[in-house]
Parts: structure tokens; sequence; C-alpha cells
């Protein structure tokens, strides 16, 4: 679940779920109870009905004159509406033409007591009952204990109940679907700064734009100011570290360069001259491949992809120029659509050591192949000069290079492209160039 | 030949000055960019050492502003960083070579010479013209295999002049070329350089190898050719 839109789009709709569910169920509670309290009420008032019409008979039974009844229901057989009076053994003294069947009663009412109740007939139905307790003077004086009994069908109350609960459940869905599109909605435009946010850092990693400058909500803000703020820090920093390696070169070149002049002249004895210009060229070797190790910039965050096809066009320029004297044939297959992510400054360096070699080394051909493959930029460089002495191959990609280990002829320049290669978590292979017959670099970026 | 070299280094300036003076080239100086610039635009110079980090105006600036104003000669720039970005932006900017710092006045030199050589269509050090074969690295001039003893400059003077054989050559053009800017000349002197070139060239006076232009200048009649 890694989308906030869905981790709260699946919250929401539980949460929604949830209290529709419980709503229809309160609801549908408190109408059955309604129901069965208009149903009690109805009930009763057949009672009175029924009690109204009430008389004893001449066996001293109290009976009602079919006639007097004033709801038609009773009249008609199996109408589903009954009534009966019971004595108060619970024995039938009379009961209304539409009763056909006898009606099972746990319990009679004591007098003046209303009661109602769900009952069963012989054949399992369920009905309602409400009976009533009274207390009946015959004409001989004496009061008689009766039960007025008033039964009904369930089959309409149930049937009512059923088409209510349809009503609800369809309100309660299309209520629900309703309120899932307005949460989309309501969603979508609180989650939209966040994807406006996620646009602009997109241009500001394709170099489009420099900051975050767009209007964010007070909850963003701390966030948008931090990203600038990193971002300033990193492009300060980044000057002021190369300005200071700037100063550190300079300073330390410089009277390299004078103590060097002081070597060549004829002043100084020949013998601690020879010792001097080593350990300058010592010195010089190193401070040359620690500020160049220190100036590499290595894989970072919002880096600019860059045409490969320029920066590579631009050193063959130049290199043709400084070995104008071996009208060199470079010879480069760079697809044109090539875009790296890396420092302009590291991807001259890389490319600007490995072809100068190839030109100080070659007869009068270098051949570059550059081509992405996953992400990976791979480029092969082949020259067809003497190539590498095989038993020193290894020697010659060593990192941390000590000036007196270091091959005669070859400088630093190897040494310095695989630091750089490490710096961007690369591969370096040398090797035989089988087309040229002379030296073959190759190398895997993840720059792609 | 003429050199310029723009370097802020007092120390560095000095001894390549120094260096290069004692290997024949005639040196103006400047220690920032902007004298620099007016330096290329008043004399004659055939290759100049530029570094690339000069106070008022960048040696790249400097470079820049020398070949919008269509000076040609060769440029050699000295980085202290040694990056490929400042080199690559050096060589598109106008240069030809760079060092980086720091270098041997040897290596410096050795480059000055290939540079010239080239901007004047020669690629070997050794310059052939007829039977005169002048050695541009070790400064030594052979007439038919023996050595002719020159002084400094009447070899500066026949190096200029091999250096653009089959070309007129005014006697200012030589001056200026030969001659520092603060030295005392006189273009008579040339008069006297050209005649005695003229009789160790060509002590029995058949080869004829400089001609007299009348109000032009001189010209190396000998024929370039490569080694034999």
């Amino acid at each position: 679940m890694n989308s906030l839109k869905a981790r709260l789009l699946l919250v929401a709709s539980l949460v929604l779920a949830i209290f529709l569910s419980l709503t229809g169920f309160a609801l549908d509670r408190a109408l059955q109870r309604q129901a069965e309290q208009a149903e009690q009420d109805k009930l009763q008032g057949f009672v009175y009905g029924v009690l109204g019409a009430a008389d004893v008979d001449e066996q001293g039974n109290l009976i009602i004159e079919t006639a007097q009844l004033a709801e038609p229901r009773f009249r008609q057989p199996d109408s589903g509406l009954y009534t009966a009076i019971l004595d108060s053994d619970g024995q039938e003294t009379w009961r209304s033409p539409s009763l056909m069947r006898s009606v099972i009663l746990n319990e009679l009412p004591a007098v003046g007591e209303w009661r109602f109740a769900r009952v069963l007939d012989q054949l399992g139905n369920v009905l309602f009952a409400m009976t009533f307790g009274v207390n009946w003077a015959g004409e001989d004086g004496q009061e008689r204990r009766y039960t007025f009994l008033v039964v009904e069908e369930t089959g309409g109350f149930n049937r009512q109940l059923h088409k209510f609960r349809g009503t609800l459940l369809a309100w309660l869905l299309a209520s629900g679907i309703v309120l899932l599109i307005v949460q989309l909605l309501v969603l979508r435009w609180g989650l939209a700064p966040l994807a406006r946010l996620a646009e602009e850092v997109g241009t500001i990693e394709a170099g489009d734009k420099e900051h975050i400058d767009g209007e964010y909500q007070d909850e963003l803000r701390p966030l948008t100011e931090g990203l600038n703020a990193m971002l300033r820090n990193e492009r300060a920093h980044q000057t002021r570290y190369r300005n200071a390696l700037d100063d550190l070169a300079h300073s330390l070149k410089t009277p390299l360069a004078v103590l060097g002049g002081l070597g060549d002249s004829d002043t100084i004895p020949r013998e601690p001259r020879g010792r001097l210009l080593e350990q300058l060229g010592r010195m010089k070797q190193i401070v040359d491949y620690q500020l160049k190790k220190a100036a590499t910039t290595g894989r970072q965050a919002l880096l600019k992809p860059q045409p490969l096809r320029p920066v590579v066009d631009k050193i063959v320029r130049s290199l043709g120029k400084v070995y104008k004297h071996k009208q060199i044939h470079f010879d480069c297959d760079i697809d044109e659509k090539i875009n790296v992510r890396a420092d302009e400054g590291d991807i001259m360096e890389l490319l600007g050591n490995l072809l100068d070699n190839a030109s100080k080394w070659c007869d009068c051909q270098v051949q570059l192949k550059a081509k992405l493959s996953e992400h990976r930029l791979e480029i092969e460089v082949e020259d067809d000069g003497p190539g590498f002495p095989s038993e020193k191959i290894d020697a010659l990609l060593k990192r941390g290079i000590r000036a007196d280990s270091c091959m005669e002829g070859q400088g630093i320049g190897l040494s310095v492209v695989a630091e750089i290669v490490d710096a961007y978590e690369g591969d370096i292979r040398l090797g035989q160039s089988s087309e040229l017959a002379g030296a073959r670099v190759w190398l895997s970026l993840p720059i792609g | 030949m003429r050199a310029l070299v723009v370097e802020d280094d007092n120390d560095i300036r000095e001894q390549v000055c120094q260096y290069l003076r004692e290997h024949g080239f005639a040196v103006d100086s400047a220690d920032n960019g902007k004298d620099g610039l007016h330096l290329v635009k008043e004399y004659p110079i055939d290759v100049a050492v530029i570094d690339l980090g000069l106070p008022v105006m960048s040696g790249i600036d400097l470079i820049r502003e020398a070949r919008a104003a269509g000076r040609d000669f060769p440029v050699l720039i000295l980085t202290a960083r040694g990056r490929w970005q400042d080199k690559v932006e050096g060589l598109e900017a106008g240069a030809d070579d760079y060092l980086v710092k720091p270098f041997h006045n040897e290596e410096l030199l050795a480059r000055l010479r290939a540079l010239l050589r080239r901007s004047s269509g020669w690629s070997q050090p050794e310059l052939y013209c007829g039977p005169v074969v002048l050695n541009t690295a070790s400064q030594l001039v052979k007439l038919e295999g023996q050595v002719v003893d020159l002084t400094a400059y009447e070899y500066k003077v026949l190096e200029y002049l091999m250096m653009h054989a089959g070309d007129v050559v005014s006697k200012t053009e030589l001056t200026e070329h030969i001659y520092e800017e603060d030295d005392d000349r006189d273009s008579n002197v040339i008069e006297v350089f050209i005649r005695r070139l003229r009789k160790k060239l060509d002590p029995a006076e058949t080869l004829k190898p400089i001609e007299t232009l009348r109000g032009r200048g001189y010209r190396l009649t000998l024929q370039r050719h490569s080694a034999v």
C-alpha cells in the first residue's frame, strides 16, 4: 500500500461501510419496533370493538352476534384476522367465523391486562395475538373470568417490512456510492498539491528549474522550504569546494613550478639537481592525482541528464589540435540520443584521459563506442598502438596511486579514470583490441 | 621568434621569460589578461604562453579576443588544475596546446618550437632548405653536412627566414620578430646579419640563398624539402 490516495481511500471506504451498516441496522430496528407498535395498537382497537359487541347468551356464555362485528374481515373465513373469547380455563366460548383453526396460547392475561405476543397456530404459522383479560358480570350478577383474543396473520406485516428494507437498502447503497465519489473528488483535490510538488521536483531533476517556486499549503511549506534550502546549500557547497580546490591547486602548483624551474637551471650541481627534479616530479603527480580525485563529483541526486555526443566532440576536436602532427583518425560511434546523468566535468575528465591516452599511444587510429543498455552507459575506447603490457594490466588501474610505483609514460590518467569509475560505482576493464590490435578500455557506468 | 608570456605569478613568469630568451626568443610579458591583450594587438607575436587563471581578464577571454582580432599565432595554455574541462575550454577558445603546472622548461620550449614549426608548415624539428639544415631543437645549422658556426642573432634571422622560406620578409618584420620592445634597435644591423649569413652559407657565392628585393625586404630562395 504505497499510495497515499489508496490508503486514505481504503480507510475512508471502511469507515463509510461501517457507518452505513450501522445506520441501516438502527433504522431497520426502529422501524420494526414502530411497525409492531402500530400492529399492537390496531389489534387493541379490534379488541375494544369486540368487547363492545360482546353479550351473554341464554346459557350464560359470553358470545358475539356475528352481525354485531364491525370489521368485515372477522366474518370472512380465513381472512387472516380472527377473534375469539376464552373462558377462565382457556376454552373457547365463542370464535369469529373467520377463524378456521385453533391458536395455541401459552398463558392467559390477568384481569385488566393487555398482552401482545407472537403465537403459533396448529400448522406452525406465526401470528400476532392480542389478549385482554376481563371479569364479566352475568345476568345472575355473578362475575366470570373471560379472555378476549384478536389474532392477525403476520404475512402483511412481513411483506411491508420486507418492502421497507428493500427501499432502505437501495437508499443506503445510493448514498454510499455518492459519498464514495465525493470522497474520491475530495481526495484528489486534497492531494493535488502533493502531485504538483512531485511534478515540480521532476522539473528540477530535469534541470529546467533551480528551485521550488510554487505556492504550497501550510503543511507542505516546511518541506518545500527545506528542499530549497538543501538545494541552495548543495550548490553553494559545491562552488565553495571547487573554489577551494582551485585555490589549493594554484597555491601548491605555482611554488612547484618555480622549484622545477630552479631545478632546470645549471646553477645547481648535477647530482642534487637530479634528486630535486625526481622528488618534484613525485610531488607533482601526487598533487595532481589527489586534486583530481577530490574534484570528482560522483553520483548525485538531481543531476540534469545531458547529451554525451557534444562532450565527446569537444574532446576529439581538442585532441585533434594537440596531436595535430599525428593526423589521428578518430572514429566515434555514439548514438545522438544518449543522455547521461553525471557531472560534465567528471565525464570530460573520464573521456579526456581515456582518449588522450589512446591518442598518445596510437599509431593513427582511435575508436570510441558508446551505448546505453538498461540505464548503464557502456564505453569502449580502442587504439592501434602497442597495447597494454599484459603483465602490468592490474597495476595500471590501481587506485590510490603512489608516484614511485607509477608506470613510466602512463602518467596518472588511468588511475584518475579508475577513481571516477569508482565514484560512480561502475566497472572498468582493460584488454586487447581485437579490431585495432592495440589497447582496449571498456567501462560501464550506471548513469543512463 | 617573438614569444608572449602572460602569467600572473612573478616567479614563474620571470623564469619562463629568462629561459625563452636564453633559447633565442624575443619575449614580451604581461601579468594580467588585459595587458596581455594589449601586447597581442600591438606587436607581431609568433607564439604565446598564456596562463588560464589570470587576473582582470581570464586566459580564455584573452585567447578569444586575440582570435576575434584575427591573431592566429599558436597559443599554449598553462593550467594549474589540469582538469580536462579547463583544457577543452582553452583549446575550444582557440589555444593549440596545453601544459599542466608545474612543468619543465625544456618541455615548454619543445612544445613552443613544435607549435611554431607546425604553424609554418614544418612537421619535423629539422628544417630543410636546399643544402641547409637547421635543427630547431639543438639550434645547429649544417651546410651540406658541415656545421656552420652562427651567432645567436644570425641564427634567429636564419630561423625566421627558413620558417618563412619563399615569402618576402621585410627588414621591419625581421627586427620586430627578433628584438624585444625595449632593445635598442637599428635596422641597419639586419643588413649586417644578412651579409654575414650570405658569407657563411655561400662562401663560393654560387648558392645565392638570400635574395634582396629592393624596398621590400629579403627572401630565402632555397627550396623547402623533407629529410634526405
